[in-house]
């Protein structure tokens, strides 16, 4: 016999085991060895899911540290010039960008080039050390870069002009040789079928004869964004980890409040019901999608709104309506909503720091940080003060005319710029369409600032894009006719 | 050398002291480690700041190692002179001291998720690095519970010193009990680092949320206390002690 086991021998018969002490000896270790491992292997289960995240959220971090901050960013408010403005950014992250076109001694358009390369960069970083399961799902939100570089080429083609390749993000599968193959084609049947193969080309052909009927470019856009929008969101939505149901509460706010976006801005273009029901997304995650299309109905933008009163986004909207009353414009609005999504998507990011959200976090906290840098440059150019470029930052848009959202000022102050932005509704009206090309040669500015300056008419709600193509609003009217008996005068 | 049952049993509890803890810190430093490398690798300069959250992990490691070599000295094991009359009773206190400081130091999982998120603090702004430290401190109380209750086992049950009292083989049972209680409630650690990673980045975000997130992780604690106390009351109430 073993030395000690009488002990355990009388341990063995207490639990009844005098005749085979043996198996009480078996039963203990098996139990002992159960437990451990019903104990251990959850954990490891969840040191495995959680682990990736936890280096990702440090990694997150160390790189948020390089944001430029607000000193640099008064800095380069502060600067006078365009290459001073670069030049005060080479200490900082963007320095290798901004060597590469001061170096060549270019200019404003190389700059827009090199920080668009600069944010495909920031994404290819993410993806690189993202988990699988994290960069399935980010890969297919950065679609939407994709779907923007296609829009770009659809409208050129649609208006029979040349896209204009510095003016892409390309972010995505389609890489700028790719895309200059795009942007060559000369007709939507050719473009088709450059991109035969792809899911892009699939999504066009179904409504390429649509499109040939109608000539209606919405047709072959919207057509896009509801591919992107529904690949996206079933992705999210089947059955994700922990670690990714985040990304369903963020892309459902996206999408929601991109359907508000568009209403609101349809709405004040006294757009019909039918053709924006035509561009909601059909998606819902805080607002079901039938009472987004009942929204279509609405009278007028108020009502829009009260009809969303009982949603986050109501609350923090219906607070500006007497501030669009005084200005009359949208941007307010869009403006807050823009805020409102930041700012839950890091609320989210602080709640659960392992899981995707930090990451989405920081991508689109840097995609912001990067347009403000464009628009300073921008600036910078045109010689705005620093004032002036805080107030456009603030706005979302580089205007040339920030008095034009006070109807006020345009009578008091009718300078150069608002003669340019009158001559160029004329011409967009003239043109009947988004031809850049046009208005380019016309008025001697470069393409990025006529499409620039467009889109802020549009955003202005001066003019509005129909079937036939742009369309002066009532508002629109009133700043052309203001501008000609200016002139007359 | 003779080498009897109880001898053999205090050795396995020794073994499972060092060896589950270092599961823990293993996994643990690995976490903070790794998270120490990917911010170095944005900002070499941090590497100090990495080493200080990388060592937390580590010390449960450490009260395993303390644990176990008491143990081996209890029972003579470490100077080839094994002790004569080693009852069952300690070999099982041996046992219990084991999986009370084995199975409390996988907190230190918990702790490696804090000290990551800590590290990415820090670099993200050096002035947090004390609110850091101070989360990422609290799953090591978990480990210390389990760290005490194991030298209370050792202690009276006379593996140690000579506090040890004569009482009956089936104490020996209770003994493991009380170090189960503790060392799974230790577990509770891994929860705590979890909220405490949350509140360094919320409180590096918004310092003023300081408190309110010391209290959300500090709640973890509670599992833990009861588990000590109710070692405690096993000890008591067997007459190990008192």
């Amino acid at each position: 016999m073993v030395n000690g086991i009488e002990d355990y021998l009388t341990i063995a018969e207490v639990f009844g085991f005098a005749e085979h002490p043996q198996i009480f000896f078996t039963l203990v270790l098996i139990l002992a060895t159960l437990s451990f491992i019903i104990i251990i292997i959850p954990i490891i289960r969840f040191v495995m899911d959680v682990a990736p995240y936890s280096l990702l959220n440090a990694k997150i971090r160390a790189m948020e540290a390089k944001y430029i901050g607000k000193p640099k960013f008064n800095q380069l408010l502060e600067s006078d010039s365009l290459i001073e403005a670069m030049v005060n950014l080479g200490d900082t992250e963007y320095g290798k960008y901004t060597e590469e076109v001061l170096a060549d001694s270019k200019g404003l358009l190389d700059a827009e080039i090199v920080f668009n390369q600069c944010l495909k960069d920031v994404y290819d970083k993410i993806l690189h050390f993202s988990p699988e399961d994290a960069k399935r799902m980010i890969f297919t939100w950065t679609k939407r870069w994709e779907i923007k570089n296609l829009k770009k080429i659809l409208r050129a083609i649609h208006a029979g002009v040349s896209p204009d390749i510095s003016t892409m993000i390309p972010i995505g599968e389609l890489d700028v040789p790719q895309l200059e193959s795009l942007a060559d084609s000369r007709s939507m049947e050719e473009l088709i079928s450059k991109l035969e193969g792809t899911e892009y080309g699939e999504v066009l052909k179904d409504f390429l004869t649509d499109y040939e009927e109608k000539k209606f470019l919405l047709i072959l856009e919207s057509a896009l964004d509801r591919y992107y929008y529904f690949k996206t969101w079933s992705l999210v939505a089947s059955g994700i980890t922990d670690e990714l149901k985040m990304f369903k509460v963020f892309f459902g706010i996206w999408i929601d409040i991109e359907n508000i976006k568009t209403l609101l801005r349809l709405k004040s273009e006294n757009v019909s019901p039918e053709e924006i029901k035509n561009l909601l997304i059909p998606i819902g995650y805080n607002i079901m999608p039938e009472i987004l299309l009942s929204l279509a109905e609405a009278y007028n933008i108020e009502e829009v709104i009260s009809g969303i009163e009982g949603t986050p986004y109501g609350r923090i909207i219906s607070e500006l309506l007497p501030e669009y009353e005084e200005i009359g414009s949208i941007i307010p609005f869009e403006r807050k909503l823009d805020e409102f999504l930041l700012e839950t998507e890091l609320a989210i990011s602080l709640r659960q720091p392992f899981s995707i959200s930090p990451l989405v976090n920081y991508l689109l906290q840097r995609e912001n940080e990067i347009n403000d840098i464009k628009t300073v440059l921008k600036c910078k150019e045109e010689g705005y003060t620093s004032e002036q470029t805080q107030k456009l930052i603030e706005f979302g848009v580089a205007v040339p005319v920030i008095e034009l959202f006070e109807p006020e000022a345009i009578r008091t102050r009718l300078d150069i710029d608002l003669g340019e932005m009158g001559r160029l509704i004329t011409m967009s009206i003239h043109y009947g369409s988004k031809d850049t090309e046009g208005i380019e040669s016309t008025t001697g500015l470069p393409r990025h600032r006529v499409e620039e300056r467009l889109r802020v008419l549009r955003l202005m709600g001066l003019v509005i894009e129909t079937e036939k193509g742009l369309k002066l609003t009532r508002k629109g009217e009133s700043i052309v006719k203001l501008i000609k008996r200016v002139e007359e005068e | 050398m003779p080498l009897d049952v109880n001898l053999a049993l205090a050795a396995v509890g020794a073994g499972l002291a060092m060896g589950i803890a270092a599961v823990g810190s293993g996994i643990g430093v690995g976490i903070t480690g790794a998270a120490g490398a990917t911010v170095i690798s944005e900002s070499p300069e941090k590497f100090g700041v990495t080493i200080v959250f990388s060592a937390l992990p580590q010390t449960q490691a450490i009260y395993g190692l303390l644990t176990a070599i008491l143990i081996l000295l209890g029972t003579g094991l470490i100077t080839k002179a094994p002790r004569e009359g080693f009852s069952a009773l300690m070999a099982m206190a041996s046992l219990g001291a084991g999986i009370a400081v084995g199975m409390a130091g996988l907190s230190a999982i918990g702790q490696g998720i804090a000290a990551a998120s800590g590290i990415g603090a820090t670099s993200e702004n050096p002035e947090v690095f004390g609110k850091g430290m101070v989360f990422s401190v609290l799953p090591e109380t978990q480990a210390i519970y389990g760290l005490l209750t194991a030298i209370l086992l050792l202690v009276f049950a006379g593996i140690i010193g000579t506090m040890g009292k004569a009482v009956s083989t089936m104490v020996g049972l209770a003994t493991i009990g009380a170090g189960a209680s503790v060392g799974l409630a230790g577990l509770s650690g891994i929860g705590q680092g979890i909220t405490a990673a949350s509140g360094i980045g919320a409180a590096a975000k918004e310092p003023a949320t300081m408190g309110k997130s010391i209290v959300l992780a500090v709640m973890s604690e509670t599992f833990a206390i009861f588990g000590l106390l109710i070692a405690l009351l096993i000890m008591y109430g067997t007459g190990l002690f008192g």
